[in-house]
């Protein structure tokens, strides 16, 4: 038994504990990248550092003994910039992206890759869903977005992008029950919220607020709620489309009240009195000074329709959290790697794994949405929830580009074993696979070879993955902190 | 004759030969190398089969280590040292030279005859002789690029008859009338002494007296090789400096009588006629003459204390009886149930404490580099428990520019051997190893020669000179990886396993070789306690400064007038090795730093030249001790280059283990290169040092804690040369993508340099002024060295 402090609380730790497991005791979490309780460490990420004060020392905790009075910290401002330092390394050779650059560039972040993948295996309604949880007018962006997220597709370097905005038009348009496009409504909260302002980003917040339970009321200047969207032609946008999807919104219950201004045909000061959050969403100077109230929230304007979806639902989710006495959510932007581009000598290697055969050297399909979605490449991360490196590059704000002029390793063909996929890119050389191959008897398993910088992790002697996880497969995806080693057909997102 | 065809009966004989064990890894794989060049993927698919050895673990190590190749080479592989001085001294020219010459292609490193392998190798320890290379066994020194296709020319001429002719062998009474003493170390043969020492025997034979030939191990004065003493009796003796073979006539004619008339005739005839025919009138006598009174010599040798190594110049490395008529193996009788000599009161039995209280009292602390006190280190493994312990010389010295380790193993093979036999019975400890690099194979020769002799004689078996104490050595050969010089690296690779470090605790000394208790030390801590026992701890301490005790053996090299091996008390400062062991500097230039402890280490600039050589003043200016390199730069070295240089070594020698080396290392260079190549932003010199920060705080190791060294002492001593590539310029004109050449109005019009130039850029203008075209120029300096009027100029 050793008694130790680590971040003032005193622990006993059991006799050959780390310094990592008796932490854990005390309820800290240490990151780590390339530890897996039950195997010996590989003391390789060096995300565990922390620092014994008694001896000034800083050490890996994952392979350092618990000893009697060692005076742990485990946070200092040092270790925590070490740590993202780390992390900044390791992803300065990481080669993949986190989000596909679709879903990341779409500012109300529709999940296309996992919309594309629901649509290809047939299920159009559950896309649809998708589609208008996140942008909560599909059939309009349909028509009107201006599409940043194809110009990301990496679709477009082998042949054209795909027909993003098309799809979602077409999938809120072509559902049978338009109404089954609307999620479960929360059990009302019993707050009341006035919405100013019925654009698309009122609209928004609306909808999301009355999605989470609470009774909204949406003040509209003029006769029809839309904002700019009013003044396009029918070919821009078929007035008809907008009706319907505003209609919608109201569908939910929230009460509508059109041709009254706040400040003119109501007073502000009776909503502040009545409402328990206002949310402003117009353009109107005079009502700034409201904007000092507590229960008073503002969202920007954008000019381009659907940052001013994804504003409005931002804004209504602030709302959301105050109405339910949460604080404030840090608006820290979850770490997304990024490849870039698909480079020309890399093609091949990319694509081995992600593209249809059937789709090769298809261009965009306008008139069969399923065959459309399977030209999809799916460039979102196997493991876009329990990747351990992105957690702790979010949690510790690490920036990929760091570093300058760095020349990212080029992508290499995935290995594939049934189920199981190998990406050489994403492998941060924690060890794990070659000890787990090691210890439980495969006859291949995975190496370690080259050292250095050069050091990679592969199949022993030229075999196949397959030879190589004759046992382990499931240990080793379990065990990879990355996406190194994933399950290939399983989301990780609910759709 | 080595052969590239597959066998599997190869394998398996190879395999029975060596064992099955999975410690057998690196023996296995040196085996497969040596008989089919590379390790042919069929070779090592069946190793798998017939060994406890896993794929995994064979690939690993087999990727791992620099010795191993997967791809077949040439016939020949020709090894061109990057070491620190061979750096300084142009070893990247020879480098090109070498593709050039052999036609490589990009990426190619052997030329399509399949003769040569062309190798970049850390260090091959011949800093002296820089620019070295190394073709098979033969070593070149003082290379020039221009001169490479003669070398290969040579070497492929001499192929035939390299077999190295065995010592004479003198019977009966030694001290006859005297003897010639020849180094015959690595720096020595590669300087020809090898060759001098077979003239000396022929003309020996033609001479009336019975004077001996003797190889002795190395004499330090690595500047003069190689050198010859003629030692006769009631005469003072006469030293010979850079002789070559043609020179041994002369020399021995002049201190003994010929033996026949005939023969006096013939050598006499034979001698005029190649003065005719060549024309050199040299004067072999006052050119090679020189006299250890000699002021220089004098200068050399005052300062220093040989106490590793003890009898230099004057020992043969192989003779037994020699090492103990000079009190060698009389601290190891000390140590063992024997009967103890008459004499005074250092005369007692030493039991196992008393040995470690003798180390404790002398202050002795490890030679290796981080100073760890060594009597703590043999009380910490003779106290673990355990029924098994070991013994290990670390003598995998892979820092470019140092050669201490070397020397020692093949000067002093005894010396060592007897502080590893006292160590293991202070520690406990029945078996023990001497890890070697590979690139020493006369150290290995030597050792495994030494040893023979001492089981022979029974200073190494199951009962030690009678006195029950068991214990046996045997050499392991390193398979090329600097970080090896870590401990648990080292253990690791002995077991059979990739060389990555493992965070201590535990120690080695608790739990080191397969989980025993192992005491690991450098060679050159062994070859010191001999002396300690011998002559008492007082007597050592008695040497050095308040914390380091005693002397240290150093390797100077670089740009200074007299390298060598030299051995100096703690607390020397760099200022009396550098003028006055040294020289000073070479050719008249301006000292500007000293590169102490190799990669790990930092440069000490000239306003830091009173720093004393101990391990925390040297820690303090931002160096470290190291094993002991130190290589002299002068004022044409750019300190940025400095860097990359070792930032690159370390970047290459990383395990690959922990994320700060593995990929910090690789980031810094990045940004060390840009600078070098005048790419670089102002703000990379901020990125650059919290860099090496983050690396040397959380690297797992040592050779992660010391990388950033080299970048953070230049950086502190010469911030303005780093903020002069950010703008883009190299103050000492070394960074090529920095400088441009061109020739000025004092160009004479003698074409020397446009014919010498190798790619072209001068156009051959006889009388006229001549010009360079920067689009062809390579920056390679051919024209400045050639230059005889100085036109050249260097911007």
């Amino acid at each position: 038994m050793a008694r130790l402090i680590i971040d003032g609380t005193t622990v006993d730790a059991p006799p050959g504990a780390t310094v990592l497991e008796a932490a854990a005791l005390a309820g800290i979490d240490l990151p780590a990248l390339c530890h897996v309780p039950g195997l010996r460490p590989q003391t390789s990420c060096m995300l565990c550092v922390v620092e014994d004060k008694r001896s000034g020392k800083t050490f890996p905790s994952c392979s350092t003994r618990a000893e009697d009075g060692m005076l742990i910290e485990t946070g200092t401002e040092a270790l925590r910039a070490a740590r993202k330092e780390v992390l900044q390394l390791l992803l300065s050779e990481h080669v993949g992206d986190c989000e596909a650059p679709c879903r990341r560039i779409c500012p109300a972040a529709l999940e296309v890759p996992l919309m594309m993948r629901t649509v290809a295996a047939g299920d159009q309604d559950a896309a649809a869903r998708l589609a208008k949880a996140a942008l909560i007018l599909p059939e309009t962006l349909g028509w009107v977005c201006n599409a940043p997220c194809e110009r990301g597709c990496h679709r477009g370097s082998f042949d054209e992008p795909l027909l993003i905005k098309e799809m979602h038009r077409r999938l809120a348009h072509e559902v049978p029950d338009p109404r089954s496009m609307t999620p479960a409504v929360a059990p009302s909260s019993g707050k009341r919220v006035a919405v100013v302002g019925g654009g698309v980003a009122g609209l928004a917040a609306a909808w999301t607020l009355a999605i989470r339970g609470h009774a909204c009321t949406l003040y509209e200047r003029e006769a029809r709620c839309g904002g700019p969207l009013r003044e396009l032609d029918e070919a821009q946008l078929p007035p008809a489309v907008l009706d319907a999807e505003v209609q919608s919104i109201i569908g939910l219950g929230v009460e509508l009240r059109t041709q009254c201004q706040v400040g003119r045909d109501i007073a502000m000061e009776q909503l502040l009195g009545t409402f328990d959050a206002v949310l402003l969403a117009c353009q109107d100077d005079d009502l700034d000074d409201a904007e000092d109230e507590e229960h008073v929230f503002a969202a920007i304007e954008f000019p381009m329709a659907v940052n001013a979806v994804a504003e409005g639902k931002d804004v209504a989710d602030e709302v959301d959290r105050f109405l339910r006495g949460l604080p404030p959510m840090p608006r820290r932007k979850r770490f997304d790697c990024r490849l870039v581009e698909v480079r020309e000598p890399e093609k091949a290697a990319f694509a081995a794994h992600r593209m249809d055969p059937a789709t090769r050297g298809q261009s965009r399909q306008r008139d069969a949405i399923q065959a459309e979605a399977k030209r999809c490449l799916h460039c979102d991360c196997l493991k876009l929830e329990s990747c351990k490196l992105r957690r702790y590059a979010t949690e510790y704000g690490a920036q990929q580009f760091a570093y300058r002029d760095v020349n990212r390793p080029s992508v290499e063909t995935a290995l594939v074993a049934g189920p199981v996929l190998f990406e050489a890119g994403k492998c941060i050389r924690c060890g794990l696979c070659v000890e787990i191959t090691a210890v439980r008897g495969e006859p291949w398993g995975m190496a370690f070879v080259q050292r250095g910088f050069d050091a990679r992790v592969r199949p022993a002697l030229g075999h196949s993955l397959e030879e190589a996880l004759t046992k382990t497969a499931r240990e080793c995806v379990e065990a990879c902190p990355t996406a190194a080693f994933a399950w290939r057909d399983r989301e990780e997102r609910e759709s | 004759m080595p052969q590239t065809e597959f066998c599997i009966a190869d394998v398996d004989r190879l395999v029975a030969e060596i064992g099955h064990g999975k410690e057998a890894v690196i023996p296995i794989l040196h085996a497969l190398q040596d008989r089919f060049r590379y390790l042919p993927d069929a070779a090592l698919a069946r190793v798998c089969e017939i060994t406890d050895i896993t794929p995994a673990t064979l690939e690993g190590v087999a990727t791992f280590f620099t010795r191993f190749r997967r791809r077949p080479m040439g016939e020949h592989t020709v090894r061109v040292c990057d070491g620190t001085a061979c750096h300084v001294k142009g070893a990247p020219a020879v480098f090109d030279a070498f593709a050039k010459t052999l036609e490589l292609g990009q990426g190619e490193d052997t030329d399509r005859h399949g003769r040569f392998t062309v190798q970049r190798v850390a260090c091959l320890g011949c800093c002296t002789l820089a620019p070295a290379v190394q073709i098979d066994h033969v070593t070149y020194g003082h290379v020039q690029p221009e001169k490479v296709s003669h070398l290969l020319e040579d070497f492929l001429s001499g192929e035939a008859d390299r077999k190295v002719r065995p010592l004479k062998h003198y019977a009966g009474d030694t001290a006859s009338a005297g003897e010639i003493r020849v180094g015959l170390g690595s720096c020595c043969i590669a300087g020809g002494s090898d060759k001098v020492r077979v003239a000396l025997e022929d003309v020996l034979e033609t001479v009336d007296a019975s004077v001996r030939v003797k190889r002795v191990s190395c004499v330090g004065m690595c500047h003069q090789t190689p050198l010859l003493e003629v030692r006769l009796p009631g005469r003072p003796p006469s030293l010979y400096a850079k002789v070559q073979a043609e020179d041994v006539g002369e020399i021995v004619r002049r201190h003994f009588a010929p033996l026949k008339r005939s023969v006096r005739m013939r050598t006499g005839i034979g001698n005029w006629l190649e003065r005719l025919y060549t024309g050199d009138h040299r004067d072999v006598l006052d050119r090679h003459g020189i006299d250890v009174r000699d002021r220089p010599v004098a200068a050399f040798l005052s300062k220093q204390q040989r106490l590793a190594t003890e009898y230099c110049g004057e020992i043969d490395p192989a003779d037994l009886d020699e090492y103990l008529r000079l009190r060698g193996f009389e601290a190891l009788s000390r140590c063992l149930r024997e009967p103890v000599p008459p004499g005074g009161a250092l005369n007692e039995r030493l039991d196992p404490e008393a040995i470690i209280g003798a180390l404790r009292a002398s202050g002795l602390r490890g030679r290796g580099g981080a100073g760890f006190p060594t009597a703590r280190k043999w009380d910490a493994v003779r106290g673990a428990a355990g029924e098994r312990k070991y013994v290990i010389c670390n003598g995998d010295e892979g820092d470019p520019g140092a050669f201490m380790d070397r020397m020692i193993l093949e000067s002093y093979p005894f010396r060592v051997i007897e502080g590893m036999i006292i160590a293991s019975i202070a520690v406990g400890a029945h078996e023990g190893f001497l890890y070697i690099r590979a690139e020493y194979p006369l150290a290995i020769a030597r050792i495994e020669e030494a040893l023979r002799i001492c089981e022979a004689a029974g200073y190494l078996g199951d009962d030690i000179r009678g006195s029950g104490h068991a214990f046996r050595l045997r050499v392991v050969e390193g398979a090329g990886a600097f970080v090896c010089g870590e401990e648990t690296a080292l253990l690791a690779a002995m077991e059979g396993r990739r060389a990555t470090p493992s965070i201590r605790p535990p120690y080695p000394a608790v739990e080191g070789l397969h989980g025993s208790p192992t005491l690991v030390n450098n060679t050159e801590t062994f070859a010191l306690v001999p002396w300690i026992l011998r002559h008492g701890a007082a007597a050592f301490a008695a040497f050095g400064t308040a914390q380091s005790r005693g002397t240290k053996v150093f390797s100077l090299a670089g740009k200074v007038s007299r390298g060598g091996l030299i051995e100096v008390p703690m607390g020397t400062t760099i200022r009396e090795i550098v003028e006055d062991i040294g020289g000073g500097v070479q050719g008249g230039k301006q000292f500007k730093a000293v590169q102490v402890g190799g990669p790990s280490g930092g440069c000490i600039p000239a306003a830091l030249i009173d720093t004393p050589v101990d391990y925390e003043a040297l820690t303090a200016a931002g160096a470290m001790m190291g094993s002991g390199g130190l290589v002299v730069l002068d004022e044409t070295d750019c300190m940025v280059e400095m860097t990359r240089y070792f930032l690159s070594f370390t970047q290459l020698e990383s395990c690959g283990k922990c994320t700060p080396c593995r990929v910090g290392t690789k980031r810094m260079l990045e940004i060390v290169e840009r600078l070098c190549e005048g790419k670089a932003e102002p703000g990379d010199l901020a990125e650059l040092e919290t860099l090496a920060r983050v690396v040397k705080e959380n690297s797992l190791c040592g050779l992660g804690k010391t990388a950033p060294n080299p970048v953070l002492t230049t950086m502190r001593y010469f911030r303005e040369e780093f903020e002069a590539h950010a703008e883009g310029r190299c103050p000492a004109g070394k960074c090529k993508r920095l400088i441009t050449y061109s020739i000025t109005g004092d160009c004479i019009g003698c074409t020397k340099c446009a014919v010498n130039c190798p790619s072209g850029a001068i156009a051959f203008r006889p009388y006229e002024q001549h010009e360079i075209d920067p689009a062809k120029c390579t920056r390679c300096n051919g024209c400045a060295e050639i230059c005889p009027v100085d036109a050249v100029k260097v911007e």
